[in-house]
C-alpha cells in the first residue's frame, strides 16, 4: 500500500507558496540551458537524452505526434531531512487542435538522481551538452554570472559531480535570491559556442516560444495582510460605517432603515466561489505563470475535479507539487501570434490550469532500473507524474 | 420636478474615494492599520495595473477582437474577469457605495463581525451591475463589491412612453422584478417626469440612464437589499420582453469563440460580422 505521508506533508498550513514570474524571453527558442534551469517553452533540457530512454514518453498518448515541452522546473526537494538536489520536472503538451483539453495529451516527467557523497569528485557521467562544457566554463567564470530560476533555497553542499555541474552548483550557492534571469549565460554562451549552442533539432518536436522564470514567494506579492479583529480596529470601522451612513439623515421610521441584514457569501451569475477565489489569487499577483508548493493545497478553478491516482513507480500516495496558471497561456500566445500559423500552437489551448501531482516520497526506480544511455547506466531515474487539466467551458 | 439624476448622482454621497476619505479623517492616529490604509490608498501598484487575461474571452477581447461589451451580451457569454468590463465602459464607469452595514455572527467566542458593503456601477447609458460583499474589513469589503459589482453588468434597454422622438429615456414596458418578499414594478413614464422611486432604487435607476419611470413596490422594502435587487432584476428583464419590433426573425452570427479560433488558425478567411451595435428598430 506504501508508506503514509511524511509528516512534513500532513499539515497544509504554513506552506510557503512559490510563484513562477515571467523573465526575460530567450533569443532563440532552441537555447541550450540545463536542467537546474526553470523555463517555460524551448527546448527540454534533459540531463540525460529522454529520446534514448523511452522515446514513448514523448509522444501524445491521444494522437500520437510528438509533445512540445511546456513547463520546465527545477525542484529541488528536502524530505525526511535529505536534501534532494537533483531533481526537475518536465511538462510536456500536445499542440493538435483535437488534442489540446484532453488530459491524456499531457505528460509530467520527473527526474530525479541520488548524490552520494562518498563518491570522488569526478564521476563517468553522460552528460548531453558535453560538447559546449568547454566554453560556457570560460563565460561563467569570466562574467560571474547568478543562475536564477530555480524554485529553493540555495545548495549548500556542492556533491560530487563533473566540472560543469560543479561550476554550476557553486553559483547557485552563492546567490540563492531568485534574481536575474539566466538569459544572460544563455546569451553569452550563444555568442561563443553558436554551433553547439543550438541543438540539432529533430524537425518535428514541436518547439513552443520559450522564456525564463524566476521566483517569488506568494507572501510578498500581498500587500497589507488583513489582520484579524481587534477594537481598535472595529472603532475605526463604525466611524467609517458612520460616516458613509446617509447624510440625509433619514432615520427614526422614514422607512430608509436598512434592516437585519445577514452575511451572503459572493454570488455571480457568470461564475462560482471556487472560481472567484481561484481570481482573487490571481489578481494578487497577475503575471504568474505556475505555483508551487510541494504538499501544499491547490488552487482549483472549478469545483469538480478529478483525482490524482497512486504512484506507478511505488504505490504510494501523490501529492500536489504545483500547477500552471493562465497567464503562461497569454504569453505562449501572443508570442506566437508572430510565427506563420501551423499544426502546432497553444492557440487551441484554453485550460484554466493544469496541476501536477507527483509521489508524495518523491521515489526514485530501482538501481537496476535506471536510465540506461548508450549501455552505460545512468543514476537518473525517470518517473511519469499525474498531470491535472481543468479546461474553461467550450461554446 | 425634472429630475434629471445625470447630475444629482454623484452629487450627495460621492464614491469610493470620497467615502474613504471621510474614513481616513476619522481613522488617523496611531493606529498602525490607519496608516496601512492610507498607504493603500494611493496609486495602485504597477503590478496590479497590468491586466493578463485568465479567460479565452479575455484573451479576446485584450486583443481587440471584440468590439463591444453588446457582442458578448448577445451570445450569453459569461463574463468572468472584471476587467472585461472596464475595458470597455472605461472611464465612463462610475461605482457608488451604497451601504456598509455589519453583519454580526455568534461563535463560541462571542460574536463576529463582518462588513457587509452594498456597491452599484454604472455608466448611465444602459449599463448598470450591482455587487455585494461581505468581508472582515470595510475596504476589502468595499473593494470586493466594486469587483463584484463589474462582474454583474448587465445591458438596460430603454424606450419611450409615447412619441418615438429624440432618444429612448423611459422603460420600454412595464416590467417586474422580486427579490425575497419585494416586488418591483417599473411603469414607463413620460418625458420629464423623473425617476419616481424611493431614495435606494432611484439610485440603481440612474446609474442605468432610465430618466423617466414610475415605480411601485410591495412587500417588506425595508429590508433594502431586497428592494435594490428586485430593482436589478427589473432592469435585467427589460432586454428579456419580447416586444413587437422584436419580431423579425434573427439572423444568426458566429459567436466570438467560433469565429476567432478560425481567425487565429487560418488567417486568410474572412467572416461577415452583423451589426450588433444598433439597438432594436422601433
Amino acid at each position: 500500500m506504501g508508506r503514509p505521508l511524511p509528516s512534513e506533508l500532513v499539515d497544509n498550513d504554513d506552506k510557503e507558496v512559490l510563484l513562477g514570474l515571467p523573465g526575460a524571453w530567450a533569443d532563440e527558442n532552441n537555447e541550450l540551458a540545463d536542467h537546474y534551469t526553470t523555463k517555460i517553452g524551448g527546448s527540454p533540457d534533459w540531463p540525460v537524452p529522454l529520446q534514448d530512454i523511452n522515446a514513448d514518453l514523448l509522444k501524445c498518448g491521444v494522437c500520437g505526434s510528438h509533445l512540445a515541452l511546456v513547463a520546465q522546473v527545477y525542484a529541488p526537494l528536502t524530505l525526511y531531512g535529505s536534501k534532494i538536489d537533483e531533481r526537475a520536472l518536465y511538462i510536456l503538451g500536445c499542440g493538435s487542435p483535437s488534442c489540446g483539453t484532453n488530459p491524456a495529451s499531457w505528460r509530467t516527467i520527473r527526474f530525479q538522481k541520488e548524490v552520494a557523497h562518498d563518491e570522488t569528485l569526478f564521476i563517468d557521467q553522460t552528460d548531453s551538452t558535453g560538447g559546449s562544457s568547454a566554453s560556457k566554463i570560460v563565460d561563467w567564470w569570466d562574467e560571474n554570472l547568478w543562475d536564477g530560476g530555480y524554485i529553493e533555497d540555495g545548495d549548500d553542499e556542492p556533491g560530487n559531480m563533473t566540472l560543469q555541474d560543479l561550476q554550476s552548483s557553486l553559483l547557485e550557492s552563492g546567490d540563492f535570491a531568485s534574481a536575474a534571469p539566466r538569459h544572460h549565460e544563455a546569451h553569452s554562451s550563444s555568442q561563443e559556442a553558436t554551433t553547439s549552442s543550438q541543438r540539432g533539432s529533430v524537425s518535428d518536436i514541436p518547439i513552443l516560444p520559450c522564456f525564463y522564470v524566476y521566483t517569488q514567494s506568494e507572501g510578498s506579492t500581498v500587500d497589507g495582510s488583513p489582520v484579524d479583529d481587534d477594537d481598535s480596529a472595529e472603532f475605526e470601522e463604525t466611524e467609517l460605517v458612520d460616516a458613509i451612513e446617509d447624510p440625509d439623515n433619514i432615520v427614526d421610521g422614514v422607512g430608509e432603515l436598512w434592516e437585519e441584514e445577514e452575511y451572503e457569501p459572493e454570488h455571480s451569475r457568470s461564475t462560482d466561489q471556487t472560481y472567484l477565489n481561484f481570481k482573487k489569487k490571481l489578481d494578487l499577483s497577475p503575471e504568474q505563470c505556475f505555483r508551487y508548493c510541494f504538499g501544499g493545497p491547490p488552487l482549483w478553478a472549478m469545483e469538480a475535479h478529478d483525482e490524482p491516482d497512486k504512484c506507478g513507480a511505488c504505490g504510494g500516495p501523490r501529492v500536489y507539487e504545483m500547477q500552471l496558471m493562465p497567464p503562461l497561456l497569454y504569453f505562449l500566445q501572443q508570442a506566437s501570434k508572430d510565427l506563420p500559423p501551423s499544426a502546432y500552437g497553444p492557440s487551441e489551448w484554453s485550460w484554466f490550469t493544469l496541476l501536477v501531482y507527483s509521489c508524495a516520497q518523491s521515489c526514485m526506480q530501482g538501481p537496476g532500473d535506471r536510465a540506461v544511455i548508450l549501455g552505460v547506466q545512468s543514476d537518473w531515474s525517470v518517473t511519469v507524474e499525474a498531470t491535472i487539466l481543468q479546461a474553461e467551458a467550450s461554446h | 420636478m425634472a429630475d434629471r439624476g445625470g447630475g444629482e448622482r454623484g452629487g450627495d454621497r460621492g464614491g469610493f474615494g470620497r467615502g474613504f476619505g471621510r474614513g481616513d479623517r476619522g481613522g488617523r492616529g496611531d493606529r498602525g492599520r490607519g496608516d496601512r490604509r492610507g498607504g493603500r490608498r494611493g496609486p495602485k501598484r504597477e503590478e496590479e495595473e497590468k491586466w493578463v487575461p485568465v479567460t479565452k474571452l479575455g484573451r479576446l477581447v485584450k486583443d481587440g477582437k471584440i468590439k463591444s461589451l453588446e457582442q458578448i451580451y448577445l451570445f450569453s457569454l459569461p463574463i468572468k474577469e472584471h476587467q472585461i468590463v472596464e475595458f470597455f465602459l472605461g472611464s465612463a464607469l462610475k461605482d457608488e457605495v451604497m451601504k456598509i452595514m455589519p453583519v454580526q455572527k455568534q461563535t463560541r467566542a462571542g460574536q463576529r463581525t463582518r462588513f457587509k458593503a452594498f456597491v452599484v456601477v454604472g455608466d448611465s447609458n444602459g449599463h448598470v451591475g450591482l455587487g455585494v460583499k461581505c468581508s472582515k474589513e470595510v475596504a476589502t469589503a468595499i473593494r470586493g463589491a466594486i469587483i463584484m459589482a463589474k462582474l454583474s453588468v448587465i445591458p438596460v434597454r430603454r424606450g419611450y412612453w409615447g412619441n418615438k422622438i429624440g432618444k429612448p429615456h423611459t422603460v420600454p414596458c412595464k416590467v417586474t422584478g422580486k427579490c425575497g418578499s419585494v416586488t418591483v414594478r417599473l411603469v414607463p413614464a413620460p418625458r420629464g417626469s423623473g425617476i419616481v422611486a424611493a431614495r435606494v432604487p432611484k439610485k440603481v435607476l440612474q446609474f442605468a440612464g432610465i430618466e423617466d419611470v414610475f415605480t411601485s413596490s410591495r412587500g417588506s422594502t425595508k429590508t433594502l437589499g431586497n428592494f435594490v435587487k428586485a430593482t436589478f432584476e427589473c432592469l435585467l428583464k427589460t432586454y428579456g420582453f419580447l416586444t413587437p419590433d422584436l419580431w423579425r426573425e434573427t439572423r444568426f452570427t458566429r459567436s466570438p469563440f467560433q469565429e476567432f479560433t478560425d481567425f487565429l488558425a487560418k488567417p486568410h478567411k474572412i467572416s461577415v460580422l452583423e451589426d450588433v451595435e444598433k439597438t432594436p428598430v422601433y
